[in-house]
């Protein structure tokens, strides 16, 4: 469904007086049913995705996203969006230009049922722990909200607060196993605003406009270690 | 704490705040004074431009779609998209304007379709809004209006500062059509003079004459419009205190129905008058309040003084009336008797100071006292008894009560001037309410309310030495000997006469004492037990004293089969002091030194009796009640919310005569549908039915003064017979249905609804003999059945089509049909004439039949 | 809108901690605005808005209190949230970053620019943690219910911390007799009749689209009876439950804002106020003997038809007593004016008291 939505900043933030509002149509995903899917058959479809996204999901590539563990319908939710134009990638593109819903889902499927494992997990606690501290607490004198209230301790994400919890939990990444440059980069994307169009993404554009670079990186590296 | 550095600039500040260490509260004052909280009109009720405002797709999160819940579990209405703002200088504002042309269709002047509302074929304004606002500073100004017509519009203003200060004023016409239906037999209406028209003598015209004129008046519409205009300036004043003043001031215009009474018709065919005049309003009411009030963390304080003038530019209302009143006895009728005269409504200034304080008391407790003096006086000329003109008479010629005019046309025929009328109010209130732990709380509460009325009158002509009034205009003189309505202790012709010689004066003590406990079971449930005990004592009433013992039970159920349940029972019993069937002597003729009481047939003096002694007024009665409330809200799902709800109060009153019984039971259903914001959708139904009985006993009218049956008040005796008794019960039954919706398409919006009023009432009436029955229609009694149906039903459609032109421009193509019917018998016959013998009416009554509707395109435009 | 969070109940009266509650906020929202280099601020208790009602002085000193204000601990003007104990303010940006929407609709109510300016409008909209308490324990985990001041249905937090977070700033004036009132002990909450995060309503931030039809939402009947034949002019828009009642509690039952009924009415109609010369006592004493203030099925709100309901006082000898046929209407066979069109009031027209010296019996 699409709708039509100004974004909040130039209301919101009422001494920025620069910002002017901007429409943009965003589409809803607050009411995405959790998609379900064979992840048996979701191995063999995903044969041609390891190459990039390693085997079972855990990445090689910093630059590429791990999927291991990632919620199937976060990542349907990423394909059709690739498949649509709406999230743009000349890599991703055409591999999935050719799969069928039920293709997609089936894939979904199967990461969502790999284990997730820290991609950077020799990295010290020392090091991390500013970005720790931003994970788990954010940082109110700078406006950042913890992530962990959306993607959960140590980024498996969250599980709903009982039978009338609308928020769409399964539709949010979870972050457990993620590369952190990955991180970074998604979070500057979301700041310039590259990446967007969804109810969830205009959430993950305010969010990354807290953070600056520092930060950015701080929280990457402990996603990465976790 | 780390040491700090503290400029003296910031210490000022810290000191100023710690000084200042209240809260404020912080909306506004004028939601404590009656009146003048909602602006609309029936084009816009809700007066914010709901119609054409389009809902925000998104939501009210991103987090997650739909609406959310109240507490109890209703939706909360979807929101509109916020308006994108624009900038001056260092305010920001939006602003629009809704204008646009409505017509109407079919019967547009019956009374049901513009009632409240001035529905005129041109252009209406139904919005108008500009909302300004300085973000630094928090200035805001904030303006809205409507015009429907000049009788029909508002405007709105609010400026202020948060924070700081606040200053309302507003303007509203508000029209109300009484009849549309009126055909006044006189001119000048709208006047305090009525004049009959050309063609008709005053107190000399034949009733053919009366019913000629009748016939040919015109029709006219009758209507009040009230003009308001206020003032109010809300400010904060340092210290924590708050301050509030306000001004306001109403003009109320037009005319409406009145009455003219020149002695009875019913048994004196060709005699007597009865008249429906119209009378004139032009009134001006000035209501004056200040209030001050602070709230802290352990006291509040709010005192609030309000005062209101009310003036009456009409004070005096004269008619001419038509119709030959002639004495029964045949001979001539001293004068002629051809105007009548209402005193309306009095000048009156009324004032009141309430203090209020309340304090926090350990274990989650609070104290709250309440003390309100007021006082309400009056102070007019008093209107005359007669206004005929000197050397007139009034009576029957040749017979002891003939009266002169110049006797009783002039204010040293009153034993005062004025009517030096006061009322002193005292309110005392105290309460006190624990919650020592979660789970339990009490409340007490004592209430003392006194309305002590210091007027003490006595009619009396210091000219004649009479005491009493001139009845009915002197018309009640002129039929029948003997019934000029005065008493004189020297004259053998009036001494006997049981004239009511003075005003008693009404007030009242009213005391309530109220313990309760709330006692919450598990997470869910709480349970409230509250007795009340309440003693009513009026003055100068039958009873000295009532007592009701209250007892009420309410449970509140949060998860009462997934819903939140709300239900309460009530049971009161009251019972009073020795009933007095007549406690008025004192303020009749035969309470005065020098009244001679008439000689009956053995030669007991007596007097006829007043009344019966079994009459038991319903508000001093014995009475038992019951009354129950059930109001029940079930979430079902994400967009639906069903409700229901249902009540019922059941009086019994202990008595054989008079109030007997009155029930009302009623049931509400509801359907609230939102399944996302394009979309919404309710429906509502309800059906209400009541039942009230009542009886009465005819007296003996056959009985002469010198019967000794006439003097006995006793229920079943030869004045008030078991025979006489009568019966009646009101049945109603009223239903109700709604349905609305509103689709939304990205560009378009389709709202419509339906609604219907259905409402029948249903008298039913039985006698134990012909006698009870009113002596003129005994003979019609056998053929005649019972009353027929009032009955009133409304059907309504209403349909609108909003469609976005531009990012500014929106337009509305919207259309009403309402079809109504209506019966009620007081009306019956007039369709076909309006004067009956010595009865002339003026009100048709509202059409029995119409078709109406209006049909309107509305632009919106948003810069 | 100053000064309420001085009166939270159970917090201390640090002042100082207000101070730095107001410098904090203009600390935390305008960090790259703010001229003067602020102070790291220690993480631990962020507070939140403070209302400080004298602008003109505050812009002066922003400054200084800025820096006092980042070295200074305290939890400032938040509401008490008992579900969430050792929870800390986390500031409105922060809720803001995921609460988008709900923070734009919010910006343009009263509360939001009220909050703005009282902090010399160098904050952004005002602080949510005024009225839903800090925030930390639910921004780490949002499906603990009750970790934040939840006012909707199934948010999990008690009615009583809900009123207890309105009524910090909006104790006294026309909720003095809030405690024990009936919408109270029911289990009301201040969100079952107001919804403050947007403007539906144009006065009251109601939850429904008009104050009439808030009230409706439970009290159905009473609304039903509105659009009966007379009635007073509630379903046209031109007044609302609250021009009579105080839904907020009153000394007076059924929540009537004034002495007694009648002088609820005579807020309108104060030629019925007098003192008249000559009472009709049932008049006097209260108006609801003759009339249904809500809607009626008889003319002028009358509760039974004339002139039926003065027959059930009125017993006296001659005309009030006998009984009433229809072969008295208008054309009937004996036709009645006690019966015909106005009844009684045809006659005994100023029945709500007579200022004349022959108005003894309401004639004149």
């Amino acid at each position: 469904m699409k709708l039509r939505l100004i974004t909040p900043a130039a209301a919101l933030l009422l001494f920025c007086a620069g910002a002017a509002a901007l429409a943009v149509e965003v589409q809803d995903l607050r009411s995405v049913p959790a998609i379900t899917g064979d992840a048996q058959a979701g191995a063999t479809k995903a044969a041609l995705c390891v190459a990039c996204h390693g085997p079972d999901g855990h990445s090689m590539v910093a630059a590429f996203p791990a999927l291991a563990g990632q919620n199937a319908t976060y990542n349907y939710q990423q394909m059709l969006q690739y498949q649509s134009g709406q999230r743009v990638s000349a890599v991703m593109a055409p591999f999935l230009a050719s799969l069928s819903d039920a293709d997609l889902r089936d894939i979904a499927a199967y990461f969502a049922a790999q284990a997730a494992r820290p991609a950077n997990a020799a990295a010290s606690a020392q090091a991390t722990e500013t970005g720790r501290k931003l994970y788990v607490d954010g940082d109110p004198a700078r406006g950042i909200p913890s992530c962990q209230g959306c993607h959960g301790v140590n980024g498996v994400g969250m599980q709903p607060a009982g039978p009338n919890d609308r928020v769409p939990w399964h539709s949010f990444p979870t972050l457990a196993g993620q590369q952190g440059d990955y991180v970074a980069q998604q979070l500057r994307a979301y700041k310039e605003g590259a990446r967007g169009g969804t109810t969830s993404a205009v959430i993950m554009q305010e969010v990354a406009k807290t953070l600056d670079d520092a930060a950015m990186q701080a929280v990457a590296a402990y996603i990465a270690a976790h | 704490m780390k040491p700090l550095q503290y400029s003296p600039v910031s210490l000022a500040v810290a000191t100023l705040l710690m000084a200042a260490n209240t809260a404020q509260a912080a909306d506004g004052s004028a939601s404590a004074r009656v009146g003048d909280l909602q602006y609309g009109n029936a084009l816009d009720p809700g007066g914010f431009g709901a119609a054409l405002m389009q809902r925000d797709l998104l939501g009210y999160s991103l987090l997650r779609a739909g609406v959310s819940r109240t507490p109890t579990g209703d939706l909360y209405t979807a929101p509109s998209p916020v308006p994108e703002d624009q900038g001056l200088g260092d305010w920001r504002y939006t602003n629009g304007l809704e204008l646009g042309y409505i017509t109407q269709t079919g019967d547009k002047d019956a009374q049901f379709f513009r009632q409240y509302s001035d529905w005129q074929n041109g252009f209406a304004l139904s919005l108008a809004w500009l909302d300004m606002w300085k973000p630094e500073t928090g200035d805001y100004l904030e303006a809205r209006a409507s015009y429907l017509s000049e009788d029909d519009n508002f405007l709105r203003l609010r400026v202020g500062r948060y924070g700081d200060f606040r200053v309302e004023a507003f303007y509203r016409n508000m029209p109300h059509t009484l009849t549309t239906t009126a055909f006044p037999l006189w001119e000048g209406i709208g006047s305090d003079t009525l004049t009959l028209p050309a063609n008709l003598t005053p107190g000399n015209s034949t009733p053919a004459d009366v019913k000629a004129a009748s016939d040919a008046a015109a029709r006219t519409t009758l209507r009040v419009t009230r003009t308001r205009a206020g003032v109010s300036l809300e400010g904060d004043m340092g210290r924590g205190f708050i301050g509030y003043g306000a001004l306001t001031n109403e003009q109320r215009n037009g005319t409406r129905l009145w009455g003219g009474p020149f002695f009875f018709n019913y048994p004196f065919v060709n005699n007597g008058g009865v008249m429906e005049t119209v009378r004139p309003i032009d009134f001006s009411t000035t209501d004056v309040s200040a209030g001050l009030r602070r709230a802290g963390k352990v006291w509040r304080f709010n005192t609030v003084y309000s005062g209101s003038f009310f003036r009456n530019r009409k004070t005096t209302f004269t008619y001419e009336n038509p119709f030959v009143i002639a004495p029964v006895t045949g001979t001539p009728a001293a004068g002629i008797l051809t105007e009548g005269q209402f005193s309306l409504d009095p000048n009156n200034d009324a004032h009141n100071l309430r203090v209020e304080l309340g304090r926090t008391l350990p274990q989650r407790g609070d104290l709250s006292l309440t003390a309100a003096l007021g006082t309400m006086r009056q102070n007019d000329p008093i209107g005359l008894n007669l206004n005929c003109a000197a050397p007139g008479q009034v009576g029957i010629s040749g017979m002891p009560f003939v009266v002169n005019c110049a006797d009783w046309n002039t204010p040293a025929s009153l034993s005062r001037s004025t009517a030096q009328a006061r009322i002193d109010t005292l309110l005392l209130d105290a309460k006190l309410s624990f919650h020592p732990t979660n789970t339990f709380g009490w409340h007490l509460e004592l209430r003392r309310y006194d309305e002590d009325n210091k007027l003490r009158y006595q009619a009396f002509n210091p000219l004649t030495g009479d005491y009493g009034y001139i009845t009915l205009n002197g018309s009640m003189g002129t039929v029948v000997p003997g019934e000029m309505g005065l008493f004189n202790p020297n004259n053998p012709a009036y001494w006997s006469y049981p004239a009511k010689i003075g005003s008693f004066p009404v007030g009242y003590t009213d005391t309530t004492a109220e313990l309760g406990g709330d006692l919450q079971m598990g997470y869910r449930n709480t349970l409230n037990v509250t007795y009340t005990f309440r003693r009513y004592e009026p003055d100068f009433r039958e009873v000295e004293y009532t007592n009701e013992h209250r007892i009420q039970i309410a449970l509140t159920s949060r998860q009462f089969a997934g819903g939140t349940l709300r239900a309460s029972y009530d049971y009161a019993t009251r019972n009073g002091g020795d009933y007095n069937y007549f406690p008025y002597a004192s303020f009749y003729a035969q309470s005065l030194p020098g009244f001679v009481m008439p000689d009956t047939a053995n030669g007991e003096a007596s007097l006829f009796a007043f009344t019966t002694d079994a009459m038991r007024k319903f508000d001093l009665s014995d009475r038992d009640q019951h009354k129950f409330r059930l109001i029940y809200t079930l979430p079902v799902g994400e967009a639906t919310t069903l409700s229901a709800t249902a009540h019922g109060q059941y009086n019994s009153y202990d008595t054989q005569i008079g109030r007997k019984g009155d029930n009302a039971t009623g049931l509400t259903l509801a359907w609230d549908y939102q399944p996302m914001p394009r979309l919404t959708l309710n429906a509502s139904a309800s059906a209400a039915f009541s039942k009230m009985r009542w009886a009465n006993v005819a007296d003996n009218e056959g009985l002469v003064a010198s019967d000794p049956g006439n003097a006995d008040p006793t229920f079943g005796g030869p004045k008030y017979p078991l025979a006489n008794v009568w019966n009646e019960s009101d049945r109603e039954r009223s239903l109700n249905a709604n349905l609305q919706f509103t689709y939304q398409w990205s560009r378009t919006k389709l709202d419509g609804g339906y609604n219907l009023n259905d409402s029948r009432g249903r008298l039913r009436y039985d006698y134990a003999s012909i006698s009870a029955i009113s002596a003129t229609q005994q003979a019609f009694a056998a053929t005649i059945s019972q009353f027929p149906d009032t009955r009133y039903r409304t059907h309504s459609f209403d349909l609108g089509i909003t469609q976005t032109l531009s990012k500014q421009w929106s337009a509305r193509l919207f259309g009403r049909y309402e079809h109504g019917k209506f019966a009620d018998w007081h009306y019956t016959g007039f369709d076909t004439a309006l004067a009956y013998d010595h009865r002339v009416y003026t009100d048709r009554g509202p059409a029995t039949d119409y078709d109406a509707g209006l049909v309107g395109l509305m632009f919106r435009y948003v810069p | 809108m100053r000064l309420c969070f001085f009166r939270r109940r159970g917090t201390d009266a640090r002042p100082i901690r207000r101070v730095s509650a107001l410098l904090a906020l203009a600390l935390l929202a305008s960090h790259a605005h703010l001229a003067q280099a602020a102070a790291p601020a220690p993480t631990i208790d962020l507070p939140a808005t403070n209302m400080s009602g004298d602008t003109s002085v505050y812009r002066e000193i922003s400054a200084d209190l800025a820096r006092l204000a980042a070295s200074l601990p305290g939890d400032g003007g938040v509401a008490e949230n008992p579900g969430a104990p050792g929870a800390t303010p986390i500031g409105t940006a922060t809720c803001s970053a995921c609460h988008t929407q709900e923070q734009l609709l919010y910006s343009h109510t009263t509360h939001a620019r009220a909050f703005a300016a009282g902090s010399g409008g160098a904050s952004a909209v005002g602080s949510c943690e005024s009225c839903h308490g800090p925030g930390s324990l639910h921004a780490g985990s949002p499906t603990t219910k009750g970790a934040i001041i939840s006012f909707t249905h199934e948010g999990g937090t008690p009615v009583q911390t809900q009123t207890q977070a309105c009524m910090g700033c909006h104790t006294g004036g026309a909720r003095q007799h809030w405690l024990s009132s009936v919408h109270e002990t029911r289990g009301l909450s201040c969100s079952d009749c107001h919804n403050p995060m947007a403007r539906g309503s144009p006065e009251g931030l109601m939850a429904k689209r008009s104050i009439n039809e808030t009230c409706a939402g439970c009290h159905q009947d009473v609304r039903a009876k509105f659009n009966r034949r007379s009635h007073m002019p509630l379903p046209e828009g031109q007044m609302s439950c609250a021009d009579c009642h105080n839904p907020h509690g009153s000394v007076t039952k059924p929540l009537l804002k004034t002495d007694t009924a009648n002088g609820t009415c005579y807020g309108c109609h104060a030629e019925r106020r007098g003192p008249m010369l000559f009472e009709h006592p049932p008049v006097r004493e209260n108006c609801m003997n003759c009339h249904d203030p809500h809607g009626s099925n008889q003319q002028t709100l009358l509760a039974a038809p004339v002139p039926m309901l003065c027959q059930q006082c009125h017993t006296a000898v001659r005309h009030p007593n006998d009984l009433q046929t229809p072969a008295g209407l208008a054309n009937g066979g004996a036709p009645d004016e006690r019966l015909i069109s106005r009844a009684c009031l045809s006659c005994h027209t100023t029945i709500h008291g007579s200022n004349n010296a022959a108005g003894a019996k309401f004639h004149r």
